[in-house]
């Protein structure tokens, strides 16, 4: 038991997919152009009332050590989606990289939606 | 609608849940009440034609929404509410949602316009967007519609490289305001 969990300990990074989910969700918002995480229906009451979810809009599912991660977002208007796609994904995939050590398969951007307020289109 | 659904799903549930609590109850419960209780909707809905329509109503009602339910199942795996695309890190989907978004915000620019609503919908390798709008009085549709269609299109193109295939533009209505002016 002790030596299958230090053998495990050496080979795998032990490191949960929430935690994962967090640093992807964090490293999605910084890129210019992402205006945010969307979250669904459920995520959106549990916002309501007042828990801030760092990882929301992200899923990250770890099977046989290849992680894949869904990134549920909404982009700002103006930027070109593919260009942005692949600078979200460049950027989280480093990001995790980096943080955790961990090498990602594979990142799926869903674009939710298309934020188009007058405040931040002046940027674009 | 879906918010809908959801709500109807959940009324079902419980309905469903009361009804199979009552004949999980049944056996176990006294003869003489479950007796009473048979012969009162005995003579009350199935002997006297009182009822009839109501129930039959009823019943119309649960099959209405067992077949909703029964139909979601299948509608949900054919709709292509995404448009999908793959690069070298992943698949990215960019829903209808997004190309309504980007439909609303150039309608949303001109000033002749009072509601816009947009519905995108994905054919093959193109889309293709339903304007609705009420505008306001003075405007001069075709010039606005043309305008309207040939920026939509080129502003979804330059932002998700996907081909626009059809513009609709459908003016629902002219705002009457008559104290508004311009």
């Amino acid at each position: 038991m002790d030596s299958s969990f230090e053998k495990q300990s050496l080979n795998d990074t032990m490191i949960t997919d929430d935690a994962l989910a967090v640093i992807a969700g964090i490293a999605a918002s910084e890129v210019s152009g992402v205006s945010g995480m969307s979250s669904g229906i459920t995520g959106g009451i549990a916002e309501a009332l007042g828990r801030v979810n760092l990882s929301k809009g992200v899923k990250v599912v770890t099977r046989d050590s290849a992680t894949t991660i869904d990134l549920y977002v909404i982009v700002r208007y103006g930027y070109r989606i593919p260009d942005l796609a692949f600078e979200i994904q460049e950027h989280v995939k480093n990001c995790i990289e980096e943080q955790a050590g961990i090498v990602v398969e594979n990142i799926h951007i869903h674009v939710q939606g298309v934020d188009y307020s007058e405040t931040e289109s002046e940027q674009a | 609608m879906n918010l809908l659904f959801r709500i109807l799903v959940a009324i079902y549930a419980v309905i469903a849940s009361i009804i199979s609590g009552l004949i999980m109850i049944s056996p176990f419960a006294d003869k003489q009440i479950m007796e009473m209780i048979l012969s009162y909707a005995d003579i009350t809905f199935y002997r006297s034609n009182r009822y009839d329509i109501l129930v039959f109503l009823l019943g119309l009602l649960f099959l209405f929404v067992n077949l909703v339910i029964l139909s979601s199942g299948i509608r949900m795996r054919h709709s292509s509410k995404f448009y999908c695309f793959k690069n070298e890190h992943g698949v990215i989907r960019v829903s209808a949602n997004s190309i309504e978004n980007i439909a609303l915000s150039v309608a949303r620019k001109s000033t002749s316009i009072r509601d816009a609503k947009a519905k995108a919908k994905f054919k093959q390798d193109a889309v293709e967007v339903t304007l609705r709008l009420v505008v306001y009085p003075d405007t001069q549709v075709p010039t606005l519609s043309e305008l309207l269609q040939e920026n939509i299109q080129s502003s979804i193109e330059s932002m998700t490289e996907l081909k626009v295939s059809l513009v609709d533009v459908n003016i629902e209505g002219v705002h009457a305001n008559n104290g508004k002016e311009g």
